[in-house]
């Protein structure tokens, strides 16, 4: 046994001892019941929803992905990449309770974060409505505020509701392509199974880049027989690709597209997240999109 | 009694080429052997099949009576050395470090200081003490070459603690070597002879080789075209033959030795 | 050559051989160990968490009898015993693997800049790691098991090597410079052959793939320890063999087998180790690259090239270099973390570099 009054000179110790005096006041299986008062937050949305359900406070350090509400960049520790995490980076916020939305990794890790005495909560990933409400429900089980949550998947299930309306009294669906990428002028874009598919069909718009799955560079030959009405690209920081230069490229110049210069650009993790602000993303992206569709 | 290193009725062919052709060659302890020839003729293929690097295509070599491809690699070793034409290292070792290697392999039953004795007596002996601490890549060719002697001298003296009869094989040794070192060099080599080694030499100077061979032989296009005592078969007719020079043989007096001088043009008319 | 052009020449590359002799091996070799004790310690004590060394020395103390006894202990063990110890002594065995192949793999080529990707291990590693990562989950139902990828890529680096023997060996000759040039054609395909994975990979697939090229010793634990420990055994009982074998072949293939070394056995004996080294350390943390090429260097020019000293001393100052720079990689940006081949390229590249231009100077002079 360690003597205590040496301990405390480092504020880890100063913790540590802390944390012995709070197990050793509450009885064994009470420590189960209380909510996390330090949270790891690893995935975009899962911070958002956090701070939606008024935890941003007990969030003490989140991944590179997090990077809304704004200040979640200034205020709070980075622990890296989401899918490249160091566990002892993770222990350095001195967590209760980790969320990992899916993906995160490597596995090894998060198991050594487990077998440090971290409980892990995994977060379910899906680009569905359905996917955002489970997402909003484990975050909320997992930090015991299910009554903050129920009004937050109210907000999102009429967001969706009123999106899936506004859907249905489109006639023709605009024919789309999203562009991840432009390197060299050869466009990386989103095929079937993306964030990028889903948020298109949420906005009822057609995803004209059906031949294949996940993000791959497409050919201008197939981008022009494809005939995208509108291209969808992420906003970046300075420096990024004017959208003259986007629509003048040999393919897409003969495409409606460049022809009527469409080119609609949003956000990356408001457009990708699939969280809480999903349901007004859907809806700003549908409206770019259809210029004329009348909001109701 | 069988010979320390025999060579009979070699052959090497690579595709339809014979580097070298029925060559038979035997090797008597006590004696210097020389071999000359233009380039080409098969002379350091020879070598390489009497040392053992080569797989003959026809016929064997025998040490003490021994198939080459018999007898252990480290026995080997202690059998015959080879003092290679110039060689270069990739790595910064100095001269006493290269010498010592020629011992490390088959000198594992001696003491380290007896190891330590022989290096340093390689090492005078071959003219390059004072290079002991020196970096061997810094050296001058003809340093180098003598470094490399040191190291088969070496060899040869931790050899002897092990086998009897030894061979000694030298591939041009004396090409990138001042006067002075050449002579010492083949001096050592002539010693070693009369230590009862069975000694061969690859040398192109034809004046050299008449004045250390014992044995002359000559190539020409992979084949044994004359063997024997220098001053036997020496003459201006083998060289019209064999270089195609118009040359006259002399004669040192004292040894009766023949020698070359060249004279203007000797290109010998076809 | 002029006679002030051979005194600059010998000026040059003497420099140091004659003025300076060699430390004695025992010296060299007790300093090293020394160092990597000292680095071994300072990494355990060394990390995103500050754990006081004192409060380290009572968890190694207490041990994990003493967590369950003491609950506020139970995070510090954790720490210091699951994540950096076995990450420490992963380290050290990777790194003491890199550097001693690197160093086989010089001897053999008898060239000094040669690197373990040359024999295609790295290459062969990669295409498999990147058919695990993209492919995989196409073959399996759920996530995959964590064993996967180390021995993808450790079969990938056997194999690898395998057909570059394979193709520079004839009639039971290897030519060591067929191998060469048959490891660069191997690398040109298995990147072309990456580069097919790559694009069939989504976005994450290939952050995968990236971050496992910059390589990571981050997530070592008692299982990966206790699965390179006996390649690093076979390793070392192969050493002390080659060490002698090598020296020989520095003069040349024809002069080590006028010594009576088995030429051919050592090929094959040193490109399997060398295979099973970088294989394993690979498997175990990614293509770390330049530790196998600085570190030989670093200690020829202090200890010489004598393999019997190489060997060793190698094994010794590259474990301590790759757990140095793993606690650089784990402090520098923390509570994130910097891949580790990030780390050893910043130290080896510009060393690389400086090597060329000595090199230039002294041995084309």
């Amino acid at each position: 046994m360690i003597a205590l009054p040496a301990l405390s000179r480092s504020p880890a110790a100063r913790f540590a001892a802390l944390l012995v005096a709070a197990l050793l006041a509450f009885p064994a299986g009470a420590a189960e019941a209380r909510p996390p008062a330090r949270i790891v937050s690893l995935g975009g949305a899962v911070t958002e929803i956090l701070y939606r359900l008024g935890a941003g406070d007990l969030v003490v350090a989140v991944d590179t992905t997090s990077i809304h509400p704004p200040e979640v960049m200034r205020t709070k520790p980075n622990v890296g990449y989401l899918r490249q995490l160091s566990a002892e980076g993770i222990l350095s916020a001195r967590p209760d309770l980790v969320l990992a939305v899916d993906g995160a990794g490597p596995p090894d890790v998060l198991k050594q974060v487990r077998e440090a005495g971290v409980p892990i909560e995994p977060i379910p990933e899906a680009p569905t409505p359905a996917g955002v409400a489970r997402k909003i429900e484990a975050v909320a089980r997992a930090v015991g505020r299910e009554k903050e949550a129920a009004e937050l998947l109210k907000e999102v299930e009429m967001g969706f509701a009123a999106l899936a309306e506004s859907r249905a009294r489109i006639a023709r669906p605009v024919r789309a392509l999203f562009i991840l990428s432009l390197q060299n002028g050869r466009a990386m874009v989103g095929g079937r199974n993306t964030t990028a598919d889903g948020m298109l069909a949420l906005a009822g718009a057609e995803n004209v880049a059906t031949g294949f799955e996940g993000y791959k560079p497409m050919t201008d030959e197939a981008i022009l027989a494809a005939q995208p009405e509108v291209v969808v690209m992420m906003e970046t920081g300075p420096g990024a690709v004017p959208a003259a230069d986007v629509l003048e490229g040999a393919a897409l110049s003969q495409t409606p597209a460049g022809r009527d210069r469409r080119l609609v650009k949003m956000n990356g993790l408001y457009l990708l997240g699939f969280g809480p602000r999903t349901p007004e993303a859907a809806r700003e992206l549908l409206l770019a999109l259809k210029p004329g569709f009348r909001a109701e | 009694m069988t010979a320390p290193l025999e060579g009979r009725d070699l052959a090497f062919r690579i595709g339809p080429k014979a580097l070298v052709a029925d060559v038979t060659v035997r090797l008597e302890p006590g004696r210097l052997a020389v071999v000359v020839g233009p380039n080409g003729a098969g002379k350091s293929t020879l070598v390489r099949l009497l040392c053992g690097e080569l797989r003959p295509s026809a016929g064997e070599v025998l040490y003490s009576g021994s198939p080459v491809e018999r007898i252990p690699g480290w026995r080997l070793a202690c059998m015959r050395a080879v003092l290679p034409q110039a060689s270069r290292l990739a790595f910064p070792f100095t001269v006493g470090e290269v010498v010592r290697i020629g011992l490390d392999g088959i000198g594992r039953g001696l003491t380290a200081a007896a190891r330590a004795e022989m290096v340093a007596a390689a090492l005078s002996r071959a003219d390059v003490a004072s290079l002991a601490g020196r970096a061997y890549q810094s050296l001058s060719g003809g340093e180098q070459q003598r470094v490399q002697f040191a190291r088969v001298l070496a060899q040869l003296s931790a050899g002897r603690t092990v086998a009897e009869a030894q061979v000694l094989l030298l591939d041009e040794p004396t090409a990138s070597l001042d006067l002075t070192h050449q002579l010492a060099l083949l001096d050592q080599a002539a010693a070693l002879a009369r230590g009862g080694m069975a000694v061969l030499a690859v040398l192109h100077d034809l004046n050299l080789a008449s004045a250390y061979a014992d044995d002359l032989l000559v190539m020409a296009g992979g084949r044994l075209v004359a063997a024997g005592a220098p001053a036997a078969i020496l003459d201006d007719a083998l060289l019209r033959r064999v270089f195609g020079v118009d040359l006259s043989v002399g004669a040192v007096p004292p040894g009766g030795r023949p020698f070359v001088l060249p004279h203007g043009p000797a290109r010998a008319a076809a | 050559m002029s006679a002030a052009a051979r005194a600059v020449r010998t000026g040059l590359a003497s420099r140091g051989a004659d003025a300076s002799p060699r430390p004695a091996p025992a010296a060299v070799l007790a300093l090293l160990a020394a160092l990597v004790a000292g680095v071994a310690v300072l990494s355990l004590g060394t990390g995103a968490v500050a754990i006081p060394p004192g409060r380290v020395v009572d968890v190694l103390r207490a041990g994990r009898a003493g967590a369950s006894a003491d609950p506020g202990l139970l995070r510090d063990v954790a720490i210091v015993l699951d994540i950096r110890m076995p990450r420490t002594l992963v380290g050290l065995a990777v790194g003491a693997l890199l550097a001693v192949s690197g160093a086989l793999l010089q001897g053999l080529f008898r060239n000094p800049l040669a690197d373990p990707a040359l024999i295609g291990v790295s290459s062969g590693s990669t295409v498999a790691v990147a058919g695990v990562i993209v492919l995989g989950h196409r073959f399996a139902t759920g996530p995959l098991p964590f064993e996967v990828l180390p021995v993808a890529a450790f079969l990938g680096a056997l194999a690898a090597t395998a057909l570059l023997y394979a193709i520079a060996t004839r009639r039971g000759r290897t030519s060591i410079a067929t191998m060469l040039l048959a490891g660069v054609a191997l690398a040109a395909l298995s990147m072309a052959g990456t580069g097919f994975l790559a694009f069939l990979s989504d976005d994450r697939q290939l952050r995968d793939l990236s971050f496992w090229t910059l390589g990571a010793v981050g997530g070592a634990t008692w299982t990966k320890l206790a699965a390179i420990l006996p390649m690093l055994a076979l390793t070392f009982a192969a050493a002390p063999f080659l060490a002698r074998a090598l020296n020989a072949l520095v003069l040349g293939e024809a002069e080590a087998f006028h010594l009576g070394i088995a030429v051919q056995r050592v090929k094959a004996l040193a490109v399997l180790t060398i295979a099973v080294a970088v294989g394993a350390a690979v498997a175990t943390a990614g293509p770390v690259g330049f530790v196998g090429l600085v570190v030989p260097h670093a200690v020829r020019i202090v200890a010489g090239p004598d393999h019997r000293v190489l060997l060793p001393a190698s094994a010794l100052l590259g474990a301590a270099l790759l757990v140095a720079a793993d606690m650089v990689a784990r402090v520098a940006v923390a509570p994130a973390e910097l891949p580790i081949g990030i780390v050893t390229a910043l130290i080896g590249a510009p060393y690389f570099l400086w090597l060329l231009l000595r090199r230039s100077t002294v041995l084309d002079a």
